[in-house]
């Protein structure tokens, strides 16, 4: 049966249950074939019985009724003489004799005698009738009256009822007798009946129950004959499915399942087949790859080896700062593990401070600036490493550019600290020479000037102008000694500035107040243009001096009389615009680029006054710059030369905030405390006033006390706002308390100063934060 | 009458500081060669007014004031002469450090500081 196809072993199953049906079937007809005989051949016996009692007993009453209507119309007929008696009379009488005939016919011998003998009356009777109608017919109807009362007339009659009588009396009884038999049949029959529907129904029950069972055999047999195969089928789609492709299902039936199998097993080969001729490919092209790789292994190695052997520091980043490689150089002078930064922001990791320890913004980090100008830079910043180190570095950064597209920067760093030291070397040299040299000036001078003064005896006037002019030539050489000092400074970043915010209108009209005298020697005009109301400048005002002098002073020099010398001060961009232009030759194209250089003396004529050094363009450009400006010249030759330079305005509170920020570190740097003694007029805590030139003056006069009190330089006053001061002390609160107090004794001395509060903040008090907070948060 | 006190290594400034003082004031003048010298002067006389070189061997000026400071209670005035301005910084530190004069000094000026130092 198993290897029959499923659509065979299906029509097989229905067949057997058919089949069994049709054996149930068969013998509950051959059953119910049983009940109907009893019923078919005893019950109509004794039924016939009864019947033909009963049509007998029909007749006999018939043959009654006729009698008497018979009786009945021959008696009227003989007394009406009405014909339709005579004519009713003559249609029954016949009818009469047939009934007669027909009883005789049909009874048994006992009954033929019994209606013979109703028969015999009969003719007796009706024979007196016929003689009263043929009476009656003649109008003799006493005569036919007399006929019909005659003794033998009834006495017919008479014999012809009790014949009658006797066969009802015999029939009643036999229809008794045949009625017991056929209820005693009829019984027989029910019990019979009975006895065989039970059999039928017990062994129908089974038969069924039989064929039930036998058909659930076979259902469940052909069931299993087709579930184990597919239930094999799926366990190996299983087990081919988790990758098992040499899995062969064992399904050997020849069916629709065995050719599944068959087929789930033929293409497991085959995927088997591809599968491992997939793999034979996939292994000749990670062969091939492979060797590409090595070929790339080989290109990177050497890629490295070169990076490597750099000898200066290397990074590479993608456009949003992330380190995309960085060499081993680069590494080990950040003090990093190359692994460990890979992927990580370069904004976050190198943070640029300057000398001072000001953090560089990050707007200003080299590498987005690079990244978004797609320009290269280059930068001197000091950097910190992990171990708090910190050390000089220059960066020079250039654009990756991938199709027209900036794909990152690539920035070589050198770490600078062997040219830092031999710069401080040499700073170190000039200013050692420069102290070197000022000693034996002096002398020089001095005991020149002894000599001139007469000191050493008289002097003639010849003597004494050979003596200034030895003098004029030793001031030249101190000044050009002083201007190297200045520009090797500058160059090593030694500058620093004393910033504080100064009022350049002021400080403009100081400069022109002290440098007429020069100019009415010179016969040249000086105008100011300066705008009104230009915001304060947080500059080095000495710094600002030197600038302003120099300018002016190159102006008066190369300007000739007559001519004009115009300064100008006006907001711009942000920033204050100083320009000092002259009305002198001016200066050439080609030496217009040099202005700026050291020790570039040119072109322009100069009268008379004392040489310069050719170095005062280069310092106030230096200056300039250190303040975040910029200096720019425009000249035509023969039209006059313009010096210009602009100073960035700064927010007062953020400069604060900075210095503060500068100072706490630096101050953190020698292991001490920063103390702010914050001063402020009374009741002007919280409001920012506009100061009025008044409060302006007061607050300078406070200021230049404060500033006489102070301990030393590292002690710094600031101007927090309008008429509030910060006084930035190195040293705890204790130390702070006792400058507010010398402070306060010393402002005693004017008025204006009686109604200030001080307020002591230090960083032993507070964390860095809530000292900040407290210092700032006006 | 007041008294001087000048003290700078090399003798050619020392003297041109002397002559300046003698040609134009009556004060009387001491020198001394080196800070020990001068620590020595100011103990046997103190001086009104002292005029301090930085840059010296053995004894430099700053620690020459920080030890002068210690023998007296009187605050003595000082200018210092020095050729480098980072060491003003230091200098101001020390109390008494009055004025300064970076070299190369004019001496006419040194006299004309110290008299109005000495309120003369």
């Amino acid at each position: 049966m198993f290897h029959l196809k499923i659509g065979a072993r299906l029509v097989i199953g229905f067949l057997i249950i058919s089949l069994l049906l049709g054996v149930v079937s068969f013998v509950s007809f051959r059953q119910l074939g049983q009940v109907k005989d009893p019923l078919t051949q005893d019950i109509p016996r004794g039924l016939k019985d009864i019947e033909t009692t009963s049509r007998l007993d029909s007749i006999a009453q018939r043959i009654r009724y006729f009698d008497q209507v018979l009786t009945d119309a021959a008696s009227s007929y003989a007394s009406t003489g009405d014909r339709r008696w005579k004519t009713r009379y003559q249609t029954i009488e016949p009818q009469l004799d047939a009934i007669i005939k027909e009883a005789i016919a049909k009874g048994d011998a006992d009954d033929q005698k019994t209606f013979q003998e109703v028969q015999k009356a009969k003719l007796s009777f009706a024979e007196y009738e016929k003689q009263a109608i043929q009476a009656a017919d003649r109008d003799e109807t006493n005569y036919a009256l007399s006929i019909l009362e005659d003794a033998a007339y009834w006495q017919s009659k008479e014999e012809y009822k009790r014949a009658l009588e006797a066969y009802v009396e015999r029939r009643g009884k036999k229809y008794t007798e045949t009625l017991e038999v056929t209820t005693t049949q009829v019984n027989r029959i029910v019990k019979k009946t009975y006895e065989l529907v039970d059999q039928s129904m017990h062994r129908l029950m089974n038969v069924s129950l039989f064929s039930v069972a036998l058909a659930l055999l076979f259902g469940l047999l052909v069931a299993r004959s087709i579930i184990k195969p597919l239930h094999m089928l799926q366990q190996g789609a299983v087990i081919i499915g988790k990758g098992n492709l040499k899995h062969k299902i064992p399904v050997s039936s020849k069916d629709e399942i065995g050719e599944l199998a068959n087929s789930f097993n033929e293409m497991t080969r085959k995927l088997e087949e591809s599968y491992t001729i997939l793999e034979e490919k996939v292994k000749e092209r990670t062969k091939g790859l492979s060797e590409a790789n090595i070929k790339l292994e080989q290109e990177k190695a050497k890629d490295d080896a070169l990076i490597s052997s750099l000898g200066e520091g290397m990074i590479a980043t993608d456009p949003e700062g992330k380190i995309m490689r960085i060499n081993h150089q680069a590494a080990a002078m950040m003090g990093w593990r190359e692994n460990d930064v890979i992927g990580k922001s370069v904004y976050e990791l190198i943070a640029f401070e300057d000398e001072r320890y000001g953090t560089i913004s990050k707007e200003k980090h080299p590498i987005l600036t690079t990244i978004k100008k797609g320009k290269g830079t280059v930068m001197s910043a000091y950097l910190s490493r992990p171990d708090e180190s910190r050390f000089p570095v220059t960066m020079t950064v250039a654009p990756i550019a991938l199709d027209d597209q900036i794909a990152g920067a690539i920035a070589i760093m050198r770490d600078i600290t062997k040219e830092k030291e031999i710069e401080n070397m040499k700073n170190e040299f000039v200013s050692t020479v420069s102290h070197e040299l000022r000693t034996p000036l002096t002398i020089i001078k001095e005991f020149v000037a002894l000599v001139f003064d007469g000191v050493a005896g008289s002097v003639n006037d010849k003597q004494k102008k050979f003596l200034s002019t030895a003098t004029n030539n030793i001031d030249r050489l101190a000044r050009i000694i002083n201007d190297l000092l200045d520009i090797s400074k500058i160059e090593a970043g030694k500058i620093v500035l004393n910033r504080t915010m100064v009022d350049m209108e002021a400080l403009c009209s100081e400069i022109v107040e002290n440098g007429k005298t020069l100019f009415t020697e010179k016969k040249i005009r000086i105008q100011t243009a300066i705008e009104k109301k230009l915001p304060l400048l947080f500059v080095d005002r000495d710094k600002m001096i030197q600038v302003f002098t120099n300018l002016i002073g190159n102006a008066a020099k190369f300007t000739p009389a007559g001519g004009l010398v115009v300064m100008t001060a006006v907001l711009k961009n942000g920033s204050i615009e100083f320009a000092v232009a002259d009305t002198g030759p001016g200066i050439s194209k080609e030496n217009l680029k040099k202005t700026f250089g050291k020790f570039e003396q040119f072109g322009r004529q100069h009268g008379a006054g004392a040489k310069g050094t050719g170095l005062g363009l280069a310092i106030s450009k230096g200056l300039v710059e250190l303040h975040g400006g910029r200096i720019k010249v425009e000249s035509e030759f023969g039209m006059g030369t313009k010096f210009s330079f602009t100073i960035p305005i700064q927010n007062e509170r953020d400069i604060f905030t900075n210095e503060l920020k500068k100072r706490v570190k630096a101050n953190q740097q020698k292991l001490a405390s920063t103390s702010v003694i914050k001063i402020w007029p009374h009741g002007r805590k919280s409001d920012k006033i506009t100061a009025s030139k008044e409060s302006l003056d007061n607050t300078n006069a406070v200021i230049e006390i404060i500033r006489s009190t102070l301990r030393s330089n590292s002690d710094e006053l600031m101007r927090l706002d309008e008429g509030m001061l910060a006084l930035i002390l190195e040293g705890d609160g204790q130390a702070a308390e006792q400058v507010s107090q010398r402070v306060q004794a010393a402002l005693k001395k004017i008025e204006a100063a009686n109604q200030l509060e001080f307020e002591i903040i230090s960083t032993n008090q507070f964390d860095e934060q809530e000292f900040l907070n407290r210092v700032i948060g006006i | 009458m007041k008294n001087i006190l000048i003290v700078d290594d090399e003798k050619d400034i020392r003297d041109l500081i002397r002559i300046r003082f003698e040609t134009e004031t009556d004060f009387s003048i001491q020198v001394a060669e080196d800070g020990d010298e001068a620590i020595a002067l100011v103990k046997e006389k103190e001086p009104d007014l002292i005029i301090m070189d930085v840059l010296m061997p053995n004894l430099d000026g700053l620690t020459t004031l920080k030890e002068i400071n210690k023998i007296t209670p009187k605050q003595i005035p000082v200018i210092i002469v020095t050729g480098k301005a980072a060491m003003l910084e230091e200098a101001f530190r020390l109390e008494g450090a009055k004025d300064f004069m970076i070299k190369p000094i004019d001496a006419k000026q040194v006299v004309k500081k110290a008299k109005e130092l000495l309120g003369v």
